[in-house]
């Protein structure tokens, strides 16, 4: 009945796995004495191909595989090529940046890779087991991740935490996935969708919705359940930030849609206020903890709070219109804050030995690229108009006002002033004259190299592009959003499409 | 202060001229404001001819006094000394009018408006607002302990948060809330 | 000429980026920078006078106008038009720019090139404040404009750069967030960000009344704040002592004016008309606290924040008097304040470069030392109090005027005091600095008087003070097509003619 072969619906994560595997091969196979530094490259074309997959999967009808657990359809798609645009810009950052003596480049590499499979994986799953999996994968690889600076304390502190805090809030999820199989009966998306409104214990349903919530709500770093963020970001290497921060965060949006607007959308008049709560909660949090920062990783740390609650916003939204705006959000997002993280990797250096928002003082004469290109990306995470940062922040709002939350659109845009006063205090040290401390303490203009170089173009060109030609990427994810609904065949519930705008 | 002045001259003299006519057109918008002559031209003329007359004779005295015969202000000054000093200091306009206008304006201006008002009320309220901010800010961020343990109880606390929100029947809640509040209302 | 006439607008947008490119591609070498941006303002500002002199006053509506889809989902559009509001204030827009450049030309030593691509870039977006007929792309404007502005403010601030760079975006930014909301949720129940298409859809009652009072304060607080209106002018008098003198003579005023009169009047006129009265109270008190602060500052920036608050709130006073001659004189009025603010700002610049304080107390007989600055200094002074036969005095003549008839006889005394007031702050400035006993500073310290470029552009706007003052003629026309009371939307709409001389608030509804 389905004309495509199983291994078609999978093929970016065939791919990457395949190319994590080749790269472990590799590194065990040199000798030890051997740079492994080409080893990036081969997890970058690997990723390359990934990437390719996903966009021939287009030619792909619509459907699932390996009996209804995985989906390609335009909205597996966008999220894939989004996941692995982010791990070929993270690779690339990691390939001038890390040292060179770092025997353990390998590992890095294929961890990526891994982790890739994992979130790729989670954004295709239709089904609650396999959306298990393809969390722990992904969540395994970025544990490692975040604790790759052994040399430090700080790395492996951040890992544990990390460890430890996430197992925990899997479990929640777990948790959830159990009482809702245990109130329908499935794991099946579809089928839940199709049988919770009717099913029997109501309120386990409910409840898994709850206890999954809190697991994914864990990932993507909102308030209450960000407490783990500030500390892991600043533990985890730079360039480990800047992927930690935008890819896991990706695959947990899409999985927050999925099985918030896919699986239970009859539950809306329940998770509406919730995520209204969590959102505006999200953003103050973070706004207001990030305003006395000092530590500009941990700054950019609560920021990221703040934008996970930005981005919940638009789920107030109605169908498509929400989840096109949150797609096209976690885009705009991912786009600047590898840019930014990017930036800060050159200019901190590995081992952060400046860390501090007074060390960037005087950035734009030191290293005119790389200032200019941290005010840009500053820029975009305010919100400034002609970058995909405004363009994410107007969706999501539009997206909320037009489903009726119009006081939620107005703490978050009062809230993104509020940002702008931590991201402008940044940019102005920047934009200073006067060295804090004498010349020879300052670091020596970081050198861009040819990878680092093209990571920071790609990241520059989407946010450019988000913010002035938003057409194409709006249209997936619109594209997406339309395919984002239980097959009509086993649904009673439609959702709620945008021609049923309340009569406010 | 001389290139100011024959400017400034220059206007006035140009000035009188094109107000006469032209200021109807000039003007076309206020028309509705109705600046057209409040006096006949002939009483304008009168009035002009008076004006310059005056002027005239002013120059006139000055030349007298001050151009020609110049022992005549010193004698006057002599025979009228109260006379002399009051004119002198021009009648005391200038200090009368420091003292009841001028001072008061800029006592008030200065530690009323500029003080008062602009730097401790409406610097204030920016100030409070920044500082709320900063000092929540502060608050939040002792969150942050660093103990993994406390963490753990954060996420539990806000899962039990999350349960807690979605199983309260909230339409129940607000509706029998609302009836207290009705109740209340209609006693 | 079709074809000019359409993408003229596009040009004007377009040169300044153009300019701040090459800037910053070419090395910071001998003034290089410098010309580069001279030559980018004067061209820009030979591309406006392309406006007025293709300007058609029988045509009603906006000119030069294009309209392509920019985004399609949610339709956003780059409309872009003048009518005869928006056509002079583009045209000063562009007569400040080169302006703007002189007098950054040797107060700004080092950093030349971020100086002027940023100072280029904000020339863009002001443009663009004032063609756009969208309200997403006039919103993305209006912001844009704000970043050059606070990153050179805290570059070159004087003292406290950084520090009053984030108040004054701060106090800008956030106060626009509710306008975003605001045209956010006007598209969520008409499906347009056109002005035009709002303007229809609210007349006919499209959206529903009770929000849209909201919705009409949130436009009018985020303009507010950047006119300033009394009292939100937190921001104005620190921006005006800290930023250069090229971005402080375009930061207050015109934007902010301009956005209430096309924005919140010509969007909202029944809400405008309500709220009438409280800025008419607001505007009077802002006249008279402004004149009265300007009187005891020690500094001559901070005289200048006042002052431009005691003008602006005239100006406002003019909008919201809801009369034709108070509308005309306040459009008329933000071009004299435009003209008369630039020229001050250059000549206090000049004397700031030349003897490094902005104190006034420090200075005194400089008119012996510079005789050509202390004529100047006079004229724009006169001008600026609105002495007959300089321009601000046919603004302010139709603004008391027809406030005194058409408003409130009350209110029109209390604002003609502030002009007298403005009178004593201004000429007790002239006499402080150029006049009296020269001080220690002004002995000391060798000083030449200004040179070749510098009265290259005083002279012509002195000029331009008399002109505007003598034969204001040539710009009513425009001005009076954009605001006449039969021209006016709502009215055009409801085919009602609302007498010139109505008191506001008062049986329109």
């Amino acid at each position: 009945m389905n004309p495509v072969p199983d291994i078609f619906r999978i093929l970016p994560e065939v791919i990457l796995t395949l190319t994590g595997v080749a790269v472990m091969f590799i590194d065990a196979s040199l000798p030890s004495t051997w740079p492994r530094r080409m080893l990036g490259w081969v997890a970058a074309i690997g990723t390359v191909l990934a990437l390719w997959a996903s966009v021939w999967q287009f030619s792909l009808p619509e459907g699932t595989g390996f009996s209804g657990t995985v989906e390609t359809s335009a909205f597996t798609i966008f999220f894939h090529v989004l996941i692995c645009g982010i791990v070929l810009v993270a690779l690339l950052l990691a390939l001038d940046t890390l040292p060179e003596d770092s025997h353990h480049q390998g590992e890095y590499y294929a961890l990526i890779v891994f982790g890739a499979v994992g979130m790729c994986l989670l954004t295709g799953a239709v089904e609650l087991l396999v959306v298990f999996i393809a969390l722990e994968i992904s969540s395994i690889s970025t544990y490692i991740l975040a604790g790759y600076r052994k040399s430090t304390g700080r790395g492996p502190e951040a890992a544990i935490k990390y460890f430890l805090l996430g197992s925990f809030a899997t479990a929640f999820l777990l948790y959830g996935v159990a009482l809702i199989f245990g109130a329908t009966g499935t794991t099946q998306i579809y089928e839940i969708a199709h049988l919770a409104p009717t099913a029997q214990n109501h309120s386990f349903v409910v409840a898994g919705m709850a206890l999954m919530l809190v697991g994914i709500l864990f990932k993507v770093s909102a308030a209450p359940f960000h407490v783990w963020t500030p500390d892991v970001y600043e533990g985890a290497p730079s360039p480990v930030v800047a992927l930690l921060s935008t890819a896991p965060k990706a695959a947990a949006f899409a999985l927050l849609i999925r099985v918030l607007y896919e699986m239970l959308p009859s539950l809306r008049d329940m998770w509406t206020p919730l995520l209204w709560a969590v959102a505006v909660l999200s953003m103050t949090v973070g706004n207001l903890a990030a305003l006395r920062q000092e530590n500009v990783k941990r700054m950019l740390a609560y920021s990221s709070i703040a934008h996970a609650g930005y981005l919940l916003a638009a789920f107030a939204g109605f169908g498509t219109s929400g989840i096109a705006a949150a797609s096209f959000y976690t885009a705009a997002y991912a786009a600047m804050n590898v840019g930014i993280f990017a930036v800060i990797t050159l200019v901190s250096g590995y081992d952060e030995k400046l860390p501090m928002i007074d060390d960037f003082r005087g950035l734009l004469y030191r290293s005119p690229l790389l200032g200019g290109l941290l005010i840009f990306f500053l820029a975009s995470l305010v919100g400034i108009p002609f970058t995909g940062g405004f363009f994410g922040k107007f969706y999501s709002f539009s997206a909320a006002v037009n489903g009726g939350a119009v006081a939620l659109a107005i703490i978050g845009l009062l809230n993104s002033g509020l940002a702008a006063a931590y991201y402008l205090r940044l940019t102005l040290v920047i934009a200073q004259h006067s060295p804090a401390k004498s010349d020879e303490e300052i670091a020596p203009a970081p050198q861009v190299g040819i990878a680092v170089g093209a990571a920071l173009a790609f990241a520059v060109i989407a946010t450019l592009i988000l913010g002035i030609a938003p057409n194409e990427v709006l249209h997936a994810a619109e594209n997406g959003a339309l395919t984002l609904q239980a097959p009509p065949v086993q649904t009673t519930s439609p959702g709620l499409s945008a021609g049923q705008l309340p009569s406010q | 202060m001389l290139g100011p002045l024959v400017i400034l001259a220059l206007l006035s003299i140009c000035g009188g001229w094109i107000g006469i006519k032209r200021f109807a057109t000039f003007l076309a918008p206020s028309v509705g404001a109705n600046t057209s002559d409040t006096g006949s031209a002939h009483l304008e003329f009168m009035l002009s001819i008076a004006a310059v007359g005056v002027a005239l004779l002013g120059w006139l005295v000055a030349h007298q006094f001050y151009g020609q015969k110049t022992g005549r202000p010193a004698k006057l000054a002599a025979a009228l000394p109260g006379g002399y000093k009051l004119l002198a200091n021009k009648y005391y306009v200038d200090e009368f009018y420091a003292a009841i206008v001028v001072k008061p304006l800029m006592v008030i201006s200065k530690f009323l408006l500029g003080w008062v008002v602009d730097t401790a009320l409406l610097g204030g309220t920016a100030w409070l607002i920044g500082g709320i901010a900063t000092f929540s800010g502060a608050l939040l961020q002792r969150w942050q302990s660093g103990n993994i343990r406390s963490y753990a109880a954060w996420l539990a606390a806000g899962a039990a948060a999350v349960i807690l929100f979605v199983l309260v029947p909230w339409a129940t809640v607000l509706g029998s809330l609302s009836a207290i509040h009705l109740g209340v209302a209609g006693q | 000429m079709d074809s000019i006439n359409s993408s003229i607008l596009t040009w004007i947008l377009l040169a300044p980026l153009v300019g701040a490119v090459l800037v910053a591609l070419v090395p910071d070498r001998a003034k290089l920078p410098n010309w580069i941006a001279l030559l980018t303002a004067l061209a820009t500002f030979g591309l406006t006078l392309h406006l007025p002199a293709h300007f058609d006053l029988g045509h009603g509506g906006f000119q030069f106008s294009i309209n392509l889809q920019w985004i399609e989902n949610p339709a956003i559009f780059y409309h872009v038009g003048v009518d005869g509001l928006s056509l002079w204030l583009v045209v000063l827009t562009g007569l400040l720019a080169p302006v703007g450049v002189i007098a950054s030309w040797s107060a700004i030593k080092e950093r030349r090139k971020i100086f002027f691509v940023l100072f280029l870039l904000q020339q863009t977006a002001m443009f663009g404040v004032f063609v756009s007929l969208d309200m997403m792309l006039y919103y993305a404007f209006w912001e844009l404009s704000l970043v050059p502005m606070a990153i050179l403010i805290a570059m070159y601030g004087r003292k406290d750069g950084p520090k009053v760079a984030l108040k004054f975006f701060l106090f800008t930014f956030i106060s626009s967030a509710p306008l975003l909301v605001a045209i956010l949720w006007l598209y969520s129940k008409t499906n347009s960000f056109d002005f035009t298409v709002l303007q229809n859809d609210i007349i006919v009652g499209l959206v529903p009344a009770e929000p849209l009072c909201w919705v009409s304060v949130a436009f009018l607080f985020a303009f507010a704040v950047k006119v300033p209106v009394f009292p939100l002018h937190g921001w104005l008098a620190d921006t005006f002592s800290e930023a250069p003198v090229a971005l402080a003579m375009v930061v207050a005023g015109k934007l902010g004016l301009y956005s209430m009169l096309r924005f919140h009047v010509g969007l909202f006129p029944f809400q405008a008309r309500a709220a009438a009265p409280y800025l008419i109270a607001l505007a009077v008190i802002g006249i008279l606290y402004g004149a009265c602060l300007a009187l005891v500052q020690q500094d001559f920036w901070r005289l200048l924040a006042f002052a431009a608050l005691s003008h602006l709130s005239l100006i406002t006073l003019g909008i919201y008097g809801f009369t034709y001659a108070g509308s005309a004189g306040a459009v008329y009025q933000i071009l004299n304040h435009g003209v008369v603010d630039g020229a001050l700002f250059v000549l206090l610049g000049a004397l700031e470069t030349r003897y490094s304080t902005s104190e006034i107390a420090a200075y005194g007989g400089v008119a012996g030392k510079l005789p050509r600055a202390a004529t100047l200094f006079v004229i724009a002074s006169l001008a600026m109090i609105g002495l007959p036969m300089l321009n601000s005095f046919v603004g302010e003549f139709l603004i008391l005027a027809s406030t005194f008839n058409g408003v409130s006889r009350s209110w029109a005394v209390a604002a003609a005091l502030g002009v007298i007031l403005s009178a004593a702050y201004m000429l007790w400035l002239v006499q402080r600095v150029f006049y009296g006993p020269e001080s220690e500073l002004t002995r000391s310290k060798p000083a030449a008087d200004l040179h070749f470029r510098e009265l290259a552009v005083l002279w012509p706007l002195a000029l331009l003070m008399l002109v505007m003052g003598l034969a204001p003629s040539y710009w009513m026309p425009f001005i009076e097509a954009a605001v006449h009371p039969q021209n006016r939307h709502e009215v055009r709409y409801l085919d009602f003619v609302v007498t010139p001389n109505t008191a506001p608030g008062g049986g329109q509804r």
